[in-house]
């Protein structure tokens, strides 16, 4: 008599935790469509290249003008976490930061640092290793034009 | 049969700590949108206005206080390269300055600036830039 009780239970359990689970993956989710139309030859080329730049990445991304229209297209997927009000990461758990008005060197720099992975964060890094040195700049460009 | 419990047990507990876990990540509004409540990185409550007089004392490393760096209110940094801070998330301010202080993330400046501060002291920062007046957006509605 237990025994069906119990393993109703798990099940009921299993199904709740399942239905719950798209929540906390929706970043991953979301990051999928726009790298995938990144074209592929472009990321297997600039990586070598970054890492050889890598102590002048700062000073050379700088010098790149970004271009906001082409941030903004960029920054469609972004938008799956740093576009909901109060998403929160979730191990460890805070607030997405605000992004946008930040400047455009600040936000360049931190691309940069998680495409090298000097700057730690699996989502974040998974994004900027799509990204090249124009898609940096593109997307500082746009997001540091945001007013609140 | 308690035999079979245990073993009913064994079953349920993953399942249970998985759900706990997930429910305890979700997104959503909680109460502590105003900055004011203790963190679940287990940061104790961040006060305002110790954290206002901590942001304009000198670092002992540095020589130089927050608002050196990052300008009045943290909305006008000195250097490009230097984040605004003002009105940004409390628990994502404390959530870097626990990183740069155990060395996760880096920075030449603020890895000496956080290393010595206390949980406290992270907290009270951090509830004190989150509740300036800032230039900072989320991106809903931008696209």
């Amino acid at each position: 008599m237990t025994r069906p009780l119990t393993i109703a239970a798990s099940l009921a359990l299993a199904l709740l935790a399942l239905t719950s689970l798209p929540r906390s993956t929706q970043a991953q989710d979301t990051a999928t469509p726009a790298t995938a139309t990144e074209p592929p030859a472009d990321e297997t080329a600039q990586a070598p290249e970054a890492a050889a730049a890598a102590p002048a990445a700062t000073p050379a991304a700088a010098a790149l003008t970004g271009n906001p229209d082409e941030g903004r297209v960029l920054t469609y997927t972004c938008q799956g976490c740093h576009g909901l009000v109060g998403y929160r990461n979730v191990y460890p758990t805070y607030h997405v930061p605000r992004i946008g008005g930040q400047s455009a060197l600040y936000l360049s720099n931190a691309l940069h640092e998680y495409r090298k992975g000097t700057r730690k964060h699996p989502t974040m890094q998974a994004q900027a290793s799509s990204f090249s040195d124009q898609d940096i700049a593109d997307i500082a460009a746009f997001l540091s034009e945001l007013k609140p | 049969m308690s035999r079979a419990m245990t073993r009913s047990v064994r079953l349920v507990a993953p399942l249970l700590l998985g759900l706990a876990l997930v429910a305890c990540g979700g997104g959503g509004e909680h109460a502590s949108e105003e900055g004011h409540a203790s963190s679940s990185a287990g940061l104790p409550t961040g006060r305002v206005s110790e954290g206002e007089a901590l942001a304009n004392a000198k670092g002992k490393a540095t020589g130089q206080s927050c608002i050196d760096c990052h300008g009045a209110d943290g909305n006008n940094p000195l250097d490009d390269s230097y984040p605004k801070l003002g009105g940004q998330y409390y628990d994502y301010l404390e959530h870097a300055l626990q990183q740069y202080r155990s060395g996760a993330r880096e920075h030449a400046l603020m890895s000496q600036q956080a290393k010595d501060l206390s949980d406290q002291q992270i907290a009270d920062l951090a509830v004190y830039f989150g509740s300036r007046p800032g230039q900072l957006r989320d991106l809903h509605g931008t696209h």
